[in-house]
């Protein structure tokens, strides 16, 4: 049985391709402003990757912000339904998953056979999501692939007293005029995003194993400030942000 | 002026055709419960300095804390604002119409709560939409008799409604309840809700802002029963201003000012009595004193065992609700108790599981 799940998110745009529950194709695109071309586009991608044509696909779910755009797929999934049976599949010991996308940041329990025991999002500030990290790597003029790494030579942590975004972008120029190392001021976006995303964790009352998935996961200088506030080791997959996907993609295979 | 809307009339009174037609107060009479009430009360002074204003400080405790010297605090406060009236109009104070508004107040609050004590029923007769449009009649004017006599006819109804097994939604698969006002710009929600197959059977604020309600003989939650029918026969000015302070002392939404945890116990009850799958909570910032510990309230629902959906906004204010999202949350709140959506709007229903909760 050939499924796949596509994952629209804010800022990407992620498809899974399942042959008998078994990855055989990815693909993820920018979402841009036209999210239904992007779609098909990844979904093309995915499928040519896979090797099959859209004919052999059987089952569409859709899961994301976005998901409603996806026209390909025939019913959709929340992101926290998508997340806890992607995560499940891959890691049965799972208990928390936190999952940090462009936008928006949530934590979830679960049980071991995927049910979501409770969940808890961000509201509608992306401080706490990757889209922040994007901000202030423009604010600090290096690439948004050097911003982890930057920040794991930093020395001193520094508090981040800004609640907002814009805010914070301002506390980051006040920092560099300050002549603040740019790895100290890494570190202290990274702090506050993790600051932000534990909140999330501990309003479930998170307990490992925790699943770290999305593009953030991506980013060694946030996880190792998540880590440092969570007191525990997270876990991360090899594709963390098409974890959403994947999960679509399952619950395909269960239409 | 009575109630809590004289800020709002106070100052849409120069904006507004209706407002106007209100005319321009002789006096504003009001109580003091919420921690907010004295930066409105010093507002509308500031706009209408020339209109006479008196409150009346009801803060006294709980309702099981109540003494007599806390009554006798309110009922002081009481004659010596009838004293300012008479100064202030030039009239005469009627004690016979005192003691019919008392009878009429506890007679059509202790109504509602009966009201909505019908709503146990399942299918329910009542979703909370329309229980906003009843309510706001003995919010406003709950000592007319023209309120009470409706609320005996609305109550007839309703429990016509049980009888013959009446839906509020013709789909009832899941049963909620919602807690302070709602945004009010977007009482959609409600219809959103019934996609799935939900109704919000009411809450503590639809229940008990004006509900009077009272411990029952089997345990559960009833209507107050008033003094009218104890047989008390009001007399004289005193001891209709002592049964009017001892009614409104027991008020539910005047409990949580005091602890959050009197509300969560009054939020489980009713989430046992009324058969509730779930809650959903607004985190609301247009009223601090009634969102004021609904984070408290969550956990105690939570370990009460009934999931919990929260979302933000504001009851007064568009600007800090995000109906998309809330609507997403909603989506995933209601697939986490196995409920799906149909584009017909009729919810198909798996097992719900009253282990799951959510945020």
């Amino acid at each position: 049985m050939i499924t796949a799940g596509i994952d629209m998110g804010a800022k990407t745009i992620k498809v899974v391709v399942l042959r008998d529950g078994d990855i055989v194709g990815t693909a993820k695109t920018v979402a841009g402003f036209e999210a239904r071309e992007s779609a098909e586009e990844a979904y093309a991608a995915a499928l040519e990757e896979a090797g099959v044509t859209t004919a052999d696909v059987e089952q569409i779910v859709a899961t994301g912000a976005g998901r409603k755009w996806a026209l390909q797929a025939a019913r959709d999934v929340s992101e926290v339904s998508g997340d806890v049976k992607g995560v499940i599949s891959l890691y049965p010991g799972a208990r928390t998953v936190i999952d940090v996308g462009a936008e928006e940041g949530r934590a979830i329990r679960c049980t071991e056979d995927g049910k979501v025991l409770d969940f808890a999002l961000n509201e509608k500030c992306a401080a706490g999501a990757g889209a922040f990290t994007e901000a202030m790597s423009r604010a600090l003029e290096v690439d948004i692939e050097e911003l982890g790494p930057l920040s794991l030579n930093s020395q001193s942590a520094i508090p981040m007293n800004a609640q907002c975004a814009v805010f914070a972008e301002s506390e980051v120029v006040s920092l560099l005029h300050a002549k603040t190392p740019k790895e100290d001021i890494a570190r202290a976006v990274h702090d506050a995003i993790a600051s932000r995303i534990v909140s999330l964790a501990r309003k479930v009352g998170f307990e490992p194993e925790v699943v770290l998935i999305g593009g953030l996961a991506r980013n060694v200088g946030f996880v190792d400030s998540l880590q440092r506030a969570l007191e525990c080791e997270v876990t991360i997959p090899e594709n963390p942000e098409h974890i959403g996907a994947y999960g679509a993609a399952l619950a395909a295979t269960q239409s | 002026m009575p109630g809590g809307n004289g800020t709002g009339g106070i100052l849409s009174r120069p904006l507004f055709l209706h407002a106007q037609l209100l005319g321009k107060p002789d006096f504003i009479w009001q109580d003091h419960i919420c921690c907010s009430h004295a930066k409105w009360y010093q507002v509308v002074c500031d706009h209408e300095p020339d209109i006479p204003s008196f409150c009346i400080d009801v803060a006294v405790g709980p309702a099981g804390e109540i003494t007599d010297n806390k009554v006798d605090y309110i009922v002081g406060q009481m004659h010596d604002g009838i004293e300012w009236m008479e100064k202030v109009t030039d009239r005469t104070y009627d004690d016979e119409k005192l003691i019919e508004a008392v009878h009429n107040e506890c007679r059509s609050t202790s109504l509602w709560a009966e009201i909505c004590d019908l709503n146990k029923a399942v299918p329910a007769p009542l979703e909370e939409k329309s229980m906003y449009s009843l309510y706001v009649l003995g919010t406003l004017n709950k000592q007319s008799k023209a309120v009470a006599d409706f609320y005996e006819e609305l109550r007839d109804e309703v429990q016509d409604r049980v009888a013959h097994q009446i839906a509020a939604i013709p789909n009832e698969r899941c049963r909620l309840m919602s807690d302070t006002q709602p945004p009010w710009g977007f009482l959609s929600l409600f219809r959103y809700l019934e996609e799935y197959g939900a109704i919000s059977v009411g809450s503590l604020y639809t229940f008990g802002l004006i509900g009077m309600w009272e411990d029952k003989p089997d345990g559960t939650w009833g209507p107050r029963t008033t003094p009218q029918q104890q047989g008390i026969d009001i007399k004289d000015r005193d001891q209709a201003l002592r049964i009017l302070a001892e009614w409104n002392l027991h008020k539910p939404e005047w409990q949580h000012f005091y602890s959050p945890h009197l509300k969560t116990d009054m939020m489980v009850r009713i989430a046992k009595e009324w058969s509730l799958d779930g809650v959903l909570l607004h985190y609301n910032r247009g009223c601090e004193g009634l969102s004021i510990g609904i984070a408290e309230n969550r956990l105690g629902l939570i370990e009460a065992g009934y999931p919990v959906m929260t979302f933000e906004g504001n009851m007064g204010d568009e600007r800090e609700f995000d109906l998309a999202r809330t609507k997403g949350r909603i989506d995933t709140f209601m697939e986490t108790l196995g409920h799906t959506r149909d584009s017909a709007g009729n919810g198909t229903v798996s097992a719900p599981n009253r282990s799951r909760r959510c945020t």
